[in-house]
């Protein structure tokens, strides 16, 4: 119906209304005049009869035919439109990146062949919380502008403008508002129409129409629609990855909460636990020693059989002691300590104890590196835990690597400068240690248990399956990371993060 | 001088309820000729240690009608010399904190003759 809103339209039909009637009648009075009819009621009833017959197809021909043409033409106009939202709309129900459904967007926008736009434009996002537009899907767009349009602020250039005024930005020709320009820069004219959402601009669509263009209110009320339906689009798709955010954060503090209350679960039952059984392991063993002393020296079986009984005491103690650590790791003897001197003093201490089969130790640790404030006992214990199982993943030899450095943490992780109890804050200086072999690594299904206690790959007699889940109780105390990273085949990377301290 | 003279042999109280760990300690310390006495309470300890004197004390900590702790208090406020070595089976209380009271030595069970010895001797 807004073919009748333009005046200029409401007066041609108007005139050609009116020159219509005036050839009808003059058609008729020829004809009445030539058929000599006298004057009365039957001449002024075909008058009129006549004056209809006539004047309709006259009427159809000049006007009405136009009209219709016109408003076929608008309803064709406005289903391209329907039909582009609609594709648009379909398009935001698909799992697609934002960016592949924006430049989607500048497709269906492109697409529709009675806009009066060159194939060129592109959309705009908002940075987050940040007055900065960035360029996020164009089509066409020559690379020196999208150099120049990459971040943007607002109220900058016609972008800009439409962003911070939240109104249309309509250009027919380059002026003084297009202020990004360059030598060699093609003639054009802009709409700039903002997305807005809640009274916050979240984006822009830029669209480039042949230099002295006409702003058409047809074309502006398009790009609007469309900015609308992209506002509802966006908004939702930022709404579902905070919530998908939130959801990940939640599971990661069940999983945290899960393992604490498991540790301490074992830290209770291991007190109860020790109490028991270290009393018959010291009756056992002195019984022993009674037996050791009083048997006749000759026997040597009895005497083997009763070093044999001595070993396995002291392997269930060693395991009871293990367990202990789960309620004692507490109980931290804060020292300044060199990391490296620690790490030299644990890899020592496997040397002396284990044999090493073609199995080569690469010390890469920086020196003059910040100290740490560590309970050293504790700290070599989780080192040594690590080289040897490090050692148990290369039965056929391989290398370990010792690495040790100090870092400026930058970049927001897991447990690092995300939430209020993070360990890690960020600009804050770490100590990081690695060590890494080149053993048969861990597949990804166990990689997730290796910390969890008592889960072991090697077998009953092998290990009790609470070294690693000790060592990483004893770094959280220190409030310190540990991780895995494994490739099975390839060897294992263990990373402790500890804090550097202030110099 | 109620100190005995000779290093190696020494006048020594066990104290534990756990019978069976005090039978077998017992025999395998006057086997190495020591001299010993054994309290299965700490009722009966605290009538042995006035009574007697006693080179060093082995305490449990958890026992019927006194605890260890409680024992090791009677002998510092009574100012009676002797050794206090704690054997307990779990550290109910830490190291530290018995050596606060005035615990000479701290071992955890299970324990063998030897490191009893080189603590006494110590």
């Amino acid at each position: 119906m807004s073919l009748f809103f333009h005046r200029r339209t409401a007066v041609r039909f108007f005139l050609l209304l009116i020159a219509s009637i005036f050839i009808a009648e003059f058609l008729i009075m020829f004809l009445l005049e030539y058929a000599r009819i006298p004057r009365g009621f039957i001449n002024n009833l075909l008058d009129s009869v006549i004056l209809v017959v006539v004047l309709y197809p006259i009427l159809y021909g000049l006007v009405f035919r136009k009209i219709r043409i016109e408003f076929e033409n608008e309803i064709k106009k406005d289903y391209d439109i329907q039909s582009a939202l609609n594709s648009l709309l379909r398009l935001a129900l698909k799992d697609i990146p934002l960016e592949t459904l924006l430049e989607h967007a500048v497709d269906l926008i492109l697409s529709i062949p009675w806009l009066a736009f060159e194939s060129r434009g592109g959309i705009f996002l908002a940075e987050k919380n940040m007055d900065i537009l960035e360029i996020k899907a164009q089509r066409g767009i020559d690379e020196v502008i999208q150099k120049a349009c990459k971040r943007r602020p607002f109220g900058d250039c016609l972008c800009g403008l439409a962003a911070s005024e939240q109104k249309t930005q309509f250009a027919s020709r380059i002026d003084e508002r297009h202020s990004v320009t360059y030598k060699g820069i093609i003639p054009h004219g802009h709409y700039c129409v903002p997305i807005i959402f809640g009274g916050r601009t979240l984006g822009v669509i830029n669209i480039y129409v042949r230099e002295g263009h006409i702003r058409n209110r047809k074309e502006e009320d398009f790009l609007i629609m469309v900015a609308n339906a992209l506002a509802g689009i966006i908004m939702r798709r930022r709404a579902e990855e905070g919530l998908r955010e939130a959801y990940t954060k939640l599971q990661e503090m069940q999983d945290q909460l899960i393992q604490a209350e498991k540790l301490n679960a074992i830290g209770q039952l291991a007190s109860g636990v020790a109490h028991e059984v270290r009393n018959p392991l010291g009756i056992i063993l002195q019984g022993v020693e009674y037996l050791e002393a009083t048997a006749p020296p000759k026997e040597k079986s009895i005497l083997e059989a009763i070093s044999m009984i001595k070993d396995s005491v002291k392997r269930a103690d060693n395991i009871v002691a293990l367990l202990l650590d789960f309620s004692k790791a507490a109980r931290l003897n804060l020292k300044t300590e060199d990391i490296n001197s620690i790490l030299e003093s644990s890899i020592g201490l496997v040397k002396t104890k284990f044999k090493f089969i073609n199995i080569d130790i690469v010390k890469e640790m920086r020196k003059d590196i910040p100290k740490v404030l560590v309970d050293r006992n504790k700290m070599e214990q989780v080192f040594i835990n690590i080289l040897l199982n490090a050692i148990q993943a290369m039965p056929d030899g391989g290398r370990i690597t010792v690495r040790s450095y100090d870092k400026k943490l930058e970049e927001a992780k897991n447990g690092i400068g995300r939430r209020e109890e993070d360990y890690f804050r960020l600009g804050e200086r770490a100590i990081i240690v690695e060590i890494e072999d080149t053993g048969i690594g861990i597949p990804d299904e166990n990689l997730k248990k290796i910390f969890d206690p008592f889960f072991t790959t090697k077998g009953p007699r092998g290990g009790s399956g609470l070294g690693l889940s000790v060592s990483r109780n004893i770094v959280i105390m220190h409030r310190a990371l540990m991780n895995a990273a494994s490739k099975a085949g390839k060897g294992t990377k263990i990373t402790i993060m500890l804090h550097a301290m202030e110099e | 001088m109620p100190w005995r003279n000779n290093m190696a042999k020494k006048k020594i109280l066990i104290v534990d309820d756990e019978k069976d760990f005090v039978f077998f300690l017992k025999n395998n310390l006057t086997l190495k000729g020591h001299s010993i006495d054994a309290a299965y309470d700490g009722k009966e300890a605290l009538g042995l240690i006035k009574s007697g004197q006693y080179d060093a004390v082995l305490l449990d900590h958890n026992m019927p009608e006194l605890t260890g702790l409680e024992i090791v208090k009677y002998v510092k406020e009574k100012n009676i010399k002797t050794k206090v070595v704690m054997v307990t089976g779990y550290e109910e209380i830490s190291e530290s904190f018995a050596k606060a009271f005035g615990v000479d030595a701290y071992l955890t069970k299970p324990v063998t003759v030897e490191d009893v010895e080189n603590v006494i001797n110590g």
